[in-house]
């Protein structure tokens, strides 16, 4: 039997530290104590993360659609009589079935995954936007507008879930060209004045590098916040002027910065003081024992 | 022909459901990878437990309890519970036990059986039922085993040996309601212990093992109950343990214990789901330092003032009018999940300091204890209390089980210590070498 000399418990074979106190054991009693011996078993339980069942049950679905039913057919009948022929009741009808369609897609797919969810939700909202503009007379006359923003809003949310986020590298610069396509494509729609060369394409590609920048610093300096944020300090800093420069060339046809040196002045000194403090222990020490909290 | 009865039978079944007894309304919202609402309850016997004849015991005595093989399904305004056609399977015990139950995950019972060595262990959920009905399980399920092992654990006395229903299963909360009373105290916030916490699924037991006698011959030299005793050794633990940590007396809290009482034993009920409610004895520190007899007093009071039907009644009507309120029935479970975590910790672990359930002695029919060598009770943990305390007697031990989810073993040592300057021995076992083990929970 062995005793804690501070506690004054016996304690369980094999012990080599007191588990109350921490104080080590003077005369452990045995120990090489078998497994046989331990009064708890050694596995460790697996930690299961459950997954978010987004998914709505079939019941939910079958009470839903009766649900819906109801308002959809009181709708149309009234229409009916009063018109002999569809007129206004189109637009609840077709809500009503987009709804439909959003609750109940993911259910009535077997083994459906989030990337099939979010892509259906997002074409069929796209189809109830377009069909309400091929309804109501001019096509197209307002709804390429949504469609496309939709459009760019599945590469935005959907492509990380079919590339996961292992890519990130990859999904990103799916995110960039997409918007840049994007910007392109309104910029052809609305006429005019042609922006995208001259203004969308540079600053988007500023915003790329930067975030490029801070995704390398992130990933090779791993829990060194400090070197995080002085990085990300530096690039924002570098954006703004670029932004400034690339809006002043096609405004004013001038290679001139306006407001853009107001924030680098913020900016600039935190981070070459975040920069100091990151490689300098002693300062970081100082500021530690100034600053604790 | 058996057959086709059999069939008839698993078909009614397959429609049971139950409401969820009134203290277990709260539990499956505020459930989480660190309120895991569990406790659990173990056997040692005498000799290697045999996992197969486990799984076929536990299989038989599941059947008897149909209110035991349900799993959580959601309403639209409660949750309930029902028939689960899968059977449970027993499982080899862990070093951490007492990890949450998935409500999807596995075979969504509520309850699990683990073997290790001699022990057999339930763990359960408490939506299902407090120690008491899942002691009566533990029992049910041991002595079957112990018959199918070839022992003899004699005549089976209360262990339900037949199909259980009506009266087992009852919400006797709601039975034993009465129209609205005077509420009652709103309480205070109370000390917590602090401490960094393990991850979530982690817990550290401390178990000290005592002889039974020595400690009962203590209480009794104060003139006082086991519970009232322990409580107030615990009280006394806090004390020093706020006394260590906050220097000046106006910023100390009030020390309260939570401390269950198992309400069949104040209203006639046979239920097997929850029917224990809390009383909290509780000493104020702001008003000096109280020295152990003064603490034993108030103990002794407020458990003796506290545990009458009238006084308890206040909690119950309070509790079981907030489930009839109509305003609160029509509010669609998805709003009432926000609110329960809330009221969670606003009216329940806020409160108190910790908690100390006592099972009492154990009995056995005779031959069935010759069988069994101790028996443990552990409560699970939750963030804000960090330790929970549970105590039950069996034969010549009494065995004090701390769960804590905090590395640091200030209250268990402060608590074990007292009873050693009592002249108490204590001897403690461990699940974790904190030197030896040092491999930390993993995340993933």
């Amino acid at each position: 039997m062995a005793y804690c000399v501070r506690c004054g418990v016996e304690l369980q074979k094999g012990l080599e530290s007191c588990p109350l106190c921490n104080t080590e054991v003077i005369l452990p009693d045995d120990p090489d104590v078998e497994e046989g011996m331990r009064p708890f078993s050694e596995r460790i339980p697996r930690n299961v993360r459950p997954r978010v069942n987004l998914a709505p049950s079939r019941a939910f679905i079958f009470l839903a659609t009766f649900i819906l039913l109801v308002p959809l057919l009181i709708t149309l009948i009234i229409d009916i009589t009063a018109n002999r022929t569809i007129t206004w009741s189109f637009y609840p009808v077709t809500s009503l079935a987009l709804l439909w369609v959003l609750i109940a897609y993911p259910s009535l797919l077997k083994g459906h995954t989030t990337f099939q969810v979010i892509t259906m939700d997002i074409l069929s909202i796209a189809v109830f936007l377009l069909s309400l503009d091929l309804y109501s007379g001019s096509f197209p006359e307002w709804s390429q507008y949504p469609a496309l923003a939709l459009l760019l809003l599945w590469v935005y949310v959907a492509i990380p879930f079919l590339l996961t986020w292992k890519r990130i590298y990859l999904i990103v610069t799916i995110w960039f060209s997409g918007t840049a396509v994007f910007l392109f494509a309104i910029d052809k729609l609305t006429g005019g004045a042609d922006w995208f060369l001259s203004l969308g394409l540079p600053i988007l590609v500023l915003a790329g590098l930067v975030a490029a920048i801070i995704m390398i610093v992130v990933k090779t300096s791993k829990k060194k916040p400090l070197l995080t944020t002085a990085t990300a300090a530096f690039a924002l800093a570098v954006l703004m002027l670029g932004i400034d420069v690339v809006v002043n060339l096609y405004v004013k046809e001038m290679f001139v910065v306006t407001w853009s040196p107001i924030p680098a002045a913020a900016l600039f000194p935190t981070a070459i003081f975040l920069f100091i403090v990151e490689y300098s222990p002693e300062l970081k020490l100082y500021l530690m024992k100034k600053f604790h909290m | 022909m058996a057959e086709g009865s059999k069939d008839k039978n698993a078909g009614a079944k397959q429609h049971e459901w139950y409401r969820l007894d009134n203290a277990a309304l709260i539990y499956p919202s505020i459930q989480s990878d660190r309120i895991t609402t569990m406790f659990r309850l173990s056997m040692t016997l005498k000799e290697t437990v045999d996992p197969k004849i486990l799984q076929i015991s536990l299989e038989e005595v599941i059947k008897k309890f149909p209110f035991y093989r349900v799993r959580l399904k959601k309403g639209f305004f409660w949750y309930y519970l029902e028939h689960n056609p899968k059977l449970p399977r027993v499982e080899r015990d862990v070093r951490y036990p007492l990890g949450r139950l998935h409500p999807n995950l596995g075979r969504r019972f509520l309850f699990r059986v683990r073997y290790w060595q001699s022990r057999i262990a339930v763990e359960f959920c408490h939506v299902l039922t407090d120690g008491t009905g899942g002691m009566t399980f533990l029992k049910a399920l041991v002595y079957d085993y112990l018959k199918r092992k070839g022992k003899d654990p004699g005549e089976p006395g209360d262990i339900p040996v037949d199909v259980l229903s009506g009266e087992a299963a009852e919400d006797a909360y709601n039975r034993f309601y009465k129209s609205p009373l005077p509420l009652p105290d709103k309480g205070r916030k109370a000390f917590h212990q602090k401490g960094k916490m393990l991850y979530p699924g982690a817990i550290m037991i401390t178990s000290g093992i005592i002889p039974l006698e020595t400690i009962i011959k203590e209480a009794k030299k104060y003139k006082v109950s086991l519970t009232a005793f322990l409580v107030a050794v615990y009280i006394d633990a806090l004390q020093e343990l706020q006394d260590i940590l906050v220097a000046q007396n106006p910023k100390k809290r009030p020390i309260a214990l939570q401390v269950p009482v198992n309400m069949r034993g104040i209203y006639p009920s046979k239920t097997l789901r929850n029917f224990s409610l809390f009383v909290m004895p509780e000493i104020d520190p702001r008003l000096g330092k109280y020295d152990f007899e003064e603490i034993l007093q108030i103990v002794r009071e407020t458990l003796i003032t506290q545990t009458n039907e009238k006084a308890i009644s206040k909690s119950l009507s309070r509790n079981v009018g907030g489930q009839r309120n109509w305003i609160i029935r029509v509010i669609p479970l998805i709003f009432k999940k926000l609110l329960m975590p809330f009221l969670y910790t606003r009216m329940g672990e806020n409160l108190c300091s910790g908690t100390l359930s006592n099972l009492g002695l154990i009995r056995l029919p005779d031959k069935m204890a010759n069988e069994v060598e101790r028996v443990d009770f552990i409560l699970g943990t939750n963030p804000i209390n960090k330790t929970g305390c549970a105590v039950c007697g069996f034969n010549d031990k009494l065995v004090i089980n701390f769960g804590s989810n905090t590395r640091d073993k200030s209250v268990e040592r402060l608590f074990f210590t007292r009873l050693i300057r009592m002249g108490i021995p204590v001897k403690i076992e461990v699940n974790e070498d904190i030197k030896k083990d040092n491999s930390e929970f993993r995340r993933d």
